[in-house]
Parts: structure tokens; sequence; C-alpha cells
């Protein structure tokens, strides 16, 4: 068992990748670029098209970078084909080999590695007990389940000691439930085997539950990077606090500003919020947008004199361990706001205060994305 | 002081240089094999023959004779005739059969229709003359009706027997495919149909066909093409009755005179590209889709009546399409069968004959199908494998010249591969090598389809996981990407194997004495009245084929008859 470490392990270093030519080209990856460190799980976070698996695919090899190296300790990655690259690659449809058994799936990275017939046979079973699958040797791919057929696919990707562990979407051909299982499984085997893994996935609740890190990418670049905590605590753009968990944005002008925290007026009210890191500094007088999360604000009754925004509940929404009640307020603006059913759930019509923590509400300057 | 060079980031291209080399083999072979003769028959039918090989000496006078010959004109009307009656026949044939199959259980669905396959891969030359013993004027059914019904059928020899015997080859061109579509299409688009209140025979006009118009239309197209382009059938019944390949081939050996067999066949393909532009405008359109929620099995009639009728409709004509073989298999046991139903005295003294006359023909015939199988089953992987795989420009371009000798009539391609191989630097005049070019580039198609299709429909990430497994390029094709299209080449080197043991086509055009095969043979027998040895070779002939298809479906627990279309 090994924990992530601080020593750099694979460098992606300003990675283009264009496909297509003339009117028909599409920019894939533009200037990526991320470190991933010893026994770390790295996660390409993104929505269909934003470039994570084209990432993936140049880190494993299987594309070539137009600009941009690859560095694996220090070594130039950029001009060895995959199978040159000590790596383990999950792909999202497993890639099974039909016509073997598991075991054979399994022994496959070993065989092409000359690995004597004995120990061969030692790793193949070590590999299968590690993902659970003892039993299923003598079978055929298509005789298991997706989950055991996920398994299998790890197993065959791990037996040979690669040492970088590549994952492509490996959950989203799994149900819900499975999904959410085999993401511990995976945290799990990729902690015990010691191994440094890129983990691509569009789904944000997966990332943020499995990643020690995370690069969010929107449109070919990479928007931000950070432990799943910052991305989602202090998303550096509109775009990744909206793509990462739900979000309110609220239009708002800037009074004051000190360079970590800011007054605003929004909505009638007079509120203290964080500046989102990483944006230039807002002039009073410029116009920004508030952004928080649904459960990070607090709806109370109107008080006389409490600061807090005033609106009106208009939808409620009943989710068992929350409520989530859509609230509008004067001049048109709505938001979500969660809130544990306790003491009862408020009424439609119901006037209500929106009150905010400041340091869980960040300003935007308006117009970034 | 040196300088020294920044070292320059340069990818190093290891495995794209297997991509190279094999790019450039098949440039070569498609190049040299296809394209080179192609121009060489398209330049000289350009070319008056005597004349210099030259730009200057470009003329359209062999083809004036189209204008000019009475027997031109009428070859090229008797054509069009005999492929468009071909055409039409095939249609009434196939289009009942394949409704019958797919809507009514008929009683042993499955065996009718493997058996419905087997014309397109017996030889159709044995079933063509073998139709002389059953309807000639020697024949067991002529008596047989003649002195039971007292009537007299039309001569078998001329243009009744060439289309009676080229529908009964073809029609499984319309009925295969059509067959898929009914089976496939959505049965709810037809009770919907059933449910706003129009009549069975309503439905079956206004729905289900217009539905399987388009796969109709295909399959009625390729019958024209291969119809066109039938040299064997109209050799051996068409007596007075000349088709343009019957005339290119007589151009060929009655007088030598490549330029004009070449201005002939340029003709006869110029209706096989119109038909194959036809095609591709016809599938391109894609017929409909219709969007199927489910997979639902289409509802068969199991009325007890339908299904005996119907399989009495369909044994009938899948019986009939196949009696000339089993006449030819009876016949070579036969010692005396004329003028009566039946032969009135069985031995084994046609295949004493036929075997010692003909065991280097045998031979001949052995080595030139697995010699050309084996080639083609490299080659087309090969091929296929760069073409599904890698990204090469004029891809296109590549599909197209493979294609090209599959689409074009047989015997252009035997002249073509005749005027560019007989001359220097090749001299291959009679040579097995210039049988086994033309084999390979008319039955490359198979193998190289079928490889195709199997590789778009595997998963390309098994051999990129192979690769990040710590494979290399070669590994990989070895043990993933050959093991899992096997089956498929498998498939189109039967279908090759098979169709190569009796081709006629070509062979007659580019064999000599050292390389006769078995269909040569036969050929001979017929011409010189020896019916006996004939029929013996030619049940050889249908046996090999039927037990080489037969093992390989067994082999591969499939129909490989799907390679064929």
């Amino acid at each position: 068992m090994k924990a992530p470490s601080t020593k750099l392990k694979l460098g992606v270093e300003g990675v283009r990748k264009v496909f297509g030519d003339g009117p028909s080209q599409v920019v894939a990856a533009d200037d990526v670029g991320f470190d991933v460190r010893d026994g770390e799980l790295f996660t390409l976070l993104g929505p269909s098209g934003c470039g994570k698996t084209t990432t993936l695919r140049l880190v494993a090899g299987l594309e070539r970078p137009d600009a941009g190296r690859i560095i694996f300790e220090g070594a130039d990655w950029t001009p060895l084909p995959p199978f040159r690259r000590s790596i383990g690659m999950v792909f999202q449809s497993y890639a099974l080999f039909p016509h073997m058994s598991v075991f054979e799936n399994v022994a496959y990275g070993l065989r092409v590695r000359r690995i004597s017939r004995t120990e061969v046979g030692q790793r193949v079973n070590e590999a299968l007990e590690l993902v659970g699958l003892a039993g299923t040797r003598a079978r055929r791919p298509g005789q298991l389940s997706g989950g055991q057929q996920q398994r299998v696919a790890l197993a065959r990707a791990l037996v040979y000691h690669p040492k970088l562990l590549l994952l492509d979407e490996p959950l989203s051909n799994l149900d819900a439930k499975l999904r959410v299982y085999m993401r511990g499984e995976i945290k799990r085997i990729q902690r015990q085997a010691g191994i440094c893994a890129v983990y691509v996935t569009h789904d944000q609740e997966e990332a943020l539950s499995i990643s020690d890190r995370i690069a969010v990418m929107q449109a070919g670049r990479i928007a931000q990077v950070g432990t799943p905590a910052e991305i989602y605590e202090q998303p550096a753009s509109t775009f990744v606090a909206d793509f990462v968990g739900k979000a309110n944005f609220l239009e708002c002008t800037v009074l004051e500003h000190d360079g970590e925290t800011c007054i605003i007026r929004c909505g009638g009210a007079r509120l203290r919020a964080m500046a989102a890191t990483g944006s230039p500094p807002m002039p009073a007088g410029a116009e920004g947008l508030l952004f928080f999360r649904p459960e990070r604000a607090v709806i109370s009754h109107v008080r006389e004199g409490a600061s807090g925004l005033l609106a009106c509940v208009r939808d409620i929404e009943y989710l068992g361990s929350l409520v989530r009640y859509t609230l509008a307020g004067e001049g048109g603006w709505t938001v979500l706001v969660d809130a544990p059913p306790i003491g009862g759930i408020r009424q439609a019509g119901e006037e209500v205060l929106i009150t905010l923590a400041a340091d869980h509400a960040q300003v935007f300057p308006k117009g970034s994305r | 002081m040196a300088t020294i060079a920044a070292p320059r980031v340069r990818p190093r291209r290891a495995f794209d240089l297997s991509t190279a080399a094999i790019l450039l083999l098949v440039v070569g072979i498609l190049g040299l094999l296809i394209v080179y003769p192609l121009s060489r028959v398209l330049l000289l039918s350009f070319i008056k023959p005597g004349d210099p090989v030259s730009p200057a000496h470009l003329t359209l006078a062999n083809f004036s004779r189209f204008f000019t010959s009475g027997l031109y004109q009428k070859a090229l009307v008797n054509s069009l005739v005999a492929s468009g009656t071909t055409v039409l026949a095939s249609l009434v044939l196939g289009i009942p059969l394949a409704y019958i199959l797919a809507r009514v259980k008929v009683p042993f669905r499955e065996a009718l229709i493997s058996l419905a396959t087997l014309p397109l891969i017996l030889p159709p030359f044995v079933g063509a003359y073998s139709w002389i013993l059953i309807l000639g004027r020697q024949g067991a059914l002529t008596s047989l009706i003649r002195e039971g019904l007292g009537i007299h059928l039309p001569s078998i020899i001329g243009p009744f027997g060439v289309i009676v015997t080229m529908s009964l080859s073809y029609y499984p061109f319309v009925l295969l495919p059509l067959l898929g579509a009914l089976s496939s299409a959505d049965p709810h688009v037809e009770e919907s149909a059933l449910t706003l209140g129009a009549s069975p025979l309503r439905r079956i006009l206004t729905i289900t066909l217009p539905l399987v118009l388009p796969t109709i239309g295909a399959g009625a197209i390729i019958v024209f093409m291969r119809a066109i382009g039938n040299f064997g059938v109209p050799a051996l019944l068409g007596g007075e009755f000349y088709v343009l390949p019957t005339l290119i081939y007589f151009e060929v050996t009655g007088s030598f005179n490549l330029h004009g067999a070449g201005a002939i066949a340029l003709v006869s393909t110029l209706f096989s590209i119109g038909s194959l532009l036809a095609l591709r405008y016809i599938t391109g359109k894609g017929g409909f889709v219709t969007i199927t929620s489910q997979a639902r099995q289409m509802t068969q009639s199991s009325h007890p009546a339908a299904r005996w009728l119907g399989f009495g409709f369909c044994a009938a004509v899948i019986g009939i399409s196949l009696l000339p073989h089993l006449t030819v298999l009876l016949a070579s046991f036969a010692e005396r069968w004329a003028g009566t139903p039946l032969p009135t005295a069985y031995s084994l003294i046609n295949y004493r004959k036929a075997f010692t006359l003909s065991m280097d023909a045998i031979r001949n015939s052995l080595v030139l199908a697995v010699g050309t199988t084996v080639i083609c089953m490299i080659i087309g992987s090969l091929m296929a494998h760069t073409a599904a795989r890698k990204r090469i420009p004029g891809r296109w371009l590549m599909d197209i010249t493979i294609m090209l000798p599959f689409v074009l009539p047989g015997i252009m391609v035997g002249v073509a591969i005749l005027v560019a191989f007989i001359v220097p630097p090749f001299e291959l005049a009679g040579t097995g090598t210039i049988l086994m070019i033309a084999y390979f580039i008319r039955r490359l198609p198979y193998t190289f389809r079928s490889a195709y299709a199997s590789l778009t429909q595997t998963d390309i990430a098994l051999e990129e996981a192979s690769l990040t497994c710590g494979a290399n390029q070669s590994t990989t094709f070895r043990r993933v990407t050959l093991p899992l299209i096997t089956p498929a080449v498998a498939a189109g080197a039967t279908i090759t194997f098979a169709t190569l043991l009796g081709e006629l086509t070509t062979t007659l055009l580019l064999y000599s004495a050292r390389w006769k095969t078995i269909a040569v043979k036969i050929f001979e027998f017929i011409s010189y009245d020896q019916t006996g040895p004939a029929s013996a070779l030619g049940a050889l002939l249908v046996a090999a084929v039927l037990v080489t298809v037969y093992v390989a479906n067994r082999l591969s627990g499939r129909s490989l008859t799907s390679a064929l279309g």
C-alpha cells in the first residue's frame, strides 16, 4: 500500500493534437500540460469532446502529438510506440480478446514479454485474486458480466507491473450501483498496486470520489488542475463551477475589492464574498458574477436587519436526504438552494432570506468562462 | 569550434515503416496486375491491329464494326436481350421465393436456403451442358414430353437455353439479399398498416415491397452484370446465338485480333459500369431506414396449407435449379443414355476415361486454385488491414481498384491480362503464372471484402489493448487481428477455391496445352461430343465444390456463402 508522494512521474508538456485538415479540422488537445506524481490517481474530467480521451491516448502512444512532449521518469516517451512504454490500459469497451479465455487475456502481456510458463501461471492467478475473479480463469469474456469483464481488463493491465495505468471511462458501461462500487474497487486496487494512474471520465461525481487530483478540460484545453476539494470549492472559472456539481450564478456589482475578498451589491443586498482564485483584480464598479453551491446557502425566515438575499419559494423538489428549493428574487433571478428537511419544509410562495458565508461565495469577473 | 546541432525532436516512425512497406506492396500489385493490363487493353482498343502503339495512331476503327457488322450488332442486341430477360426471370423466381421463405414457416427452411445458395458456387457451364442432357434433342425430358404430351419444346440450343440456364444460376442474387431484408424488417411497420385498415394484398403492395425495392433493384443489377459477362453458358448453349463474350472469344481464338477483342470488351464493360453506377445510386440512397425499437422477429405464417404450398413452390424452383447438377451426376455413371428418361446401362467407364485423359488437368486445377487461394488470403488480408486501419490518402482509389476486376466481365479481364503479359518483358503466354495472375485479380475481392468487413466490425480497441500490453505491431496482427478475422478470411478463401476449381471464362483465353484445367477439359469433351467423360469430370467438380463448402461450413460453424454478396 502506497500513498501518493510528491515525486514526479509523468509530465505532459504543451501537447497539441489536431485531427483532420482544412475546414473539418478539429483541435482535440491544445497546449495541454500537467504532472502526475508517484502513486497518484490523476483524473482528466470534462464533457464529451473536450479532448480528455485524446490526451489519454497521447500518453498511451496510441496517437502522436503534433507538438509537445510526454516525459516519464525523466525519459522522453514522445517518439515511443505504445508497446515500448511501460503502460497498462483499460478501455471503455474493455477490449477483452474474445478469442481467448480469461486466463489467456490476463496472461497476454506476460507472454509477449516472454515470461516463463510457471511464472505466468502464478502472476495471472495473483492478478485475478487482486481483482477478486479467481474462479473464472477458464471462461470466455463473453460469458462474464460487465463488472467481471471490467475486472479482467484491470487485471490484464496490471499483471505485468506497468509503471503507469491508464483508464479510459472504465465505468461508463456499468449500471449506476455497480459504478459506485467499482470505483471504490479501482481506487483500492490502484493503491494496493502502488501505481500512478491517469483516469478519464465525464462523470464529475466519480472524479471527485476517486481522484487524488483532477484536471478539468474544456474544448481541448485544461481549465483547472487541483484536488477534488479545490475543484469543487474554488473553481477557477464559471465553466468549472458549472460542470462540477450544481452552481448558482447571480449578476452583481463589485463595490470594494481588497485582493482576496470583495464587497458586492447583489439582488438589492450588500454581501461579502471571495474573489475567484486566479481571476484578475476587479475595480470598484465592475460587473461580476456571484457563484455559490446550493448546499452552501442557508435559508431562514425574513428578519429585520439581517443581511442576505430576499427571495420567494417557487418550487420544491423533495429528494429524500434533502429538499431542493427553487427560489426567485426580485429582478427575475432564480437560484437553487438545498436544505435538509429538518424542522419542516417550506411552502411555495413563502418569503425567505438566503444567507451566504463569505468563504462559500465567490465572485467571477463578468463574461469570463 | 564545431557547433553542436540541437537534437531535433523527430518521432521515430518505427512502426510506420511496415505501413509504408505494405502500402508499396499494395500499390505495386494493384498497379502492375490491375491498372496496367486494363489501361493497356483500353489503349489497344483504340489502335488498329498492326499499327504501332502510339498516340498518333489513335482511332475508333475497332469500334466502327458495331455500326457496319451485322454480327457485332446482333451480338450486342443478343447480349442485352438475354441479360434483360435473365433479370426478369430472376425476379420472377427470386421475389416469391424470398417472400415465402421470410414470411411462412416453411418446413426444412434452413436446408432450402442452403440449397438455394448452391447455384452461386457451382460452375454454371456444368449446369449449362447438362441441360442438353435433359432438354436437348436426345434429352431425357424432351423425349418424355414429346412422347407423353406431344409437345415439341423449343430447342435448348439458342436464346431459350441461355436464358433458362442463366436465370436458374443467378436468381439467388435476388433471393438471398431480399430474404435478409424481409426477415430483418421491423414488423411494427406492417402491423401499423394493418391497424390503419389495409388489406393484406394492399399492405404487400404499398408497404412491404416499396421498403425492399432498393434491395430488389440491387439484386437485379448484379444479375444483369453477371449475365452480360457470362461466357460459358452462351458458349455451350448459344449455338448461332452470339453474345458479346462469345464474340470476344472468337476474335481472340479465331483471328487473334486483340485490338478488336479489346473494343468489344470495352463496350461490354461500359454496360457493366453503367449498371454498377446504377447500383451505387440505388444503394447509395440507402433505401429506407426503419428504426427498430427492439429486436422482434417478423411473425411467420404457420398455417399448414401455407407451409406446405410454400414448401412445394420453393422445393420445385430450387430443385429445378439444381436438377442439371444432379443430372450430371447421373450421367457420369451412365454407360448408355440417349432418348430415354433414365440411362439404360450404368458403369464407371466414364470415370476411367476421364481419369486417364485428364489427370494432368485435375492436377493443374488443384495447383492453380490452391496457389491462388493462398496468395489471395495473404494479400487480401494485408490489403484489408491497410484499408481498414491506416489513415492513408486515396484509400477509395484502392477500394475501387481491387473491386474493378470483380465487376468487369471475366472475359474483359482475360483479354486485358492477355494483352499485358504475353508481350516483353513478361512473355507469360501459356504459363501457369498468367493464369494465376488472372485468377488472383478476379478473386482477390472475396478475401479482401470478407476480411475488410470483419475488420470494420472488430473493435479497434482490441488491437490497441494489445499494443498497450506491450505487443508490437506484428505480434498484435498475429495474435489478435488474424485470429479474429480468420473465420471471415477462411470463408472468402473457400469461395475463392471453390469457384476457381471450375473457372472457365478467363482460363479459355489464357491456357495452353501444358496448363489445361478441369474446366477446359470438360469444355473439350463437350466439343467432341464426349458427354460421358464430360459428365464424370463435371460430377467430380461439383462434388469437390460441395465438399469444400460443406467442410469449411462445418469447421467455421457459420454460413460461408455470406462472403459471396
